[in-house]
């Protein structure tokens, strides 16, 4: 798994590629909570290159998202791959998640952000 | 290449030990192995419930002497029957049945969703079905889980996972 992190409109893009599973699912919520933690609250988990998630990655989303919203911001996700996006669907995420085609749509929906709900 | 003549052959993966660095090699194994047995269709499934189950067996071995590692060797087998993909995890950890396990939160607003909790409920939804026991041996406790994922052959790719 790899991760690489960009700002765009004073949004934090978190970029994975590979595969999150119990084992990288560390990392990858280290770097995510490092953002947060840092103040850079709005962020986009652009999943293009994710492969595969096992629950270790909801853990991770959830984990991100309650600490993001929690200090006003917020986590959204873009370009979810379908059988990532069918793991999402099952496990109930898709209705807490704000889930987005691409990246420039999850950037530019914070324009508007008026706090969390 | 699948050789459809071999598709009743058992495959196994023996781990000793297992630890979450082998979750990939896991994934790759089961990748071939159901392409081999005629049942790529059914792979994405068989690929998320053998990680979670293998997952859990390191991560609730915390009282072993060694954290990290699931106690003992775990031995992951596939096999083909008609057209179901059968598939057996063995393990020398502490009995767990997953009918056992709690019920998850599927439903609550984000503030009050629990973090955790969905890897068994995963599991069954990939399979059609989950089979466990557990027995005491001379080599210590040997808890077998049965995987069966029915119709695996027939699958479509582009189906549920």
């Amino acid at each position: 798994m790899q991760i690489s992190i960009t700002q765009q409109d004073h949004v934090t893009i978190v970029a994975v590629t590979g595969s999150i599973d119990a084992l990288t699912a560390d990392t990858l919520v280290t770097a995510l909570l490092d953002e947060v933690a840092a103040g850079r609250t709005r962020l986009v988990a652009h999943f293009g290159g994710v492969e595969y998630t096992s629950s270790a990655g909801l853990r991770v989303l959830l984990s991100t998202l309650k600490e993001a919203r929690q200090r006003g911001g917020d986590l959204r996700i873009s370009d979810i791959r379908p059988n990532v996006r069918q793991v999402l669907e099952l496990s109930g995420f898709t209705s807490i998640l704000k889930c987005f085609a691409d990246v420039d749509s999850a950037v530019a929906s914070f324009a508007n952000m008026s706090g969390t709900k | 290449m699948a050789d459809p003549s071999n598709h009743d052959a058992e495959r196994i993966l023996a781990l000793s030990p297992l630890t979450l660095d082998r979750l990939g090699d896991i994934r790759q194994f089961l990748r071939v192995t159901m392409e081999e047995l005629g049942c790529a269709g059914a792979t994405d499934a068989i690929v998320l419930a053998v990680d979670e189950v293998c997952a859990n067996l390191v991560e609730h071995a915390v009282d072993h002497e060694t954290v990290g590692m699931a106690p003992g060797p775990t031995r992951v087998s596939v096999r083909r029957s008609q057209d179901d993909a059968i598939i057996v995890v063995e393990d020398r950890g502490h009995p767990f049945d997953p009918a056992d396990a709690p019920a998850p939160d599927l439903t609550s607003d984000w503030i009050d969703r629990p973090i955790g909790g969905l890897g068994w409920f995963l599991v069954k939804q990939m399979v059609d079905e989950v089979h466990y026991d557990s027995a005491s041996t001379e080599q210590g406790m040997l808890n077998r889980l049965t995987l069966i994922k029915r119709g695996a052959a027939g699958a479509s790719s582009s189906g549920p996972v």
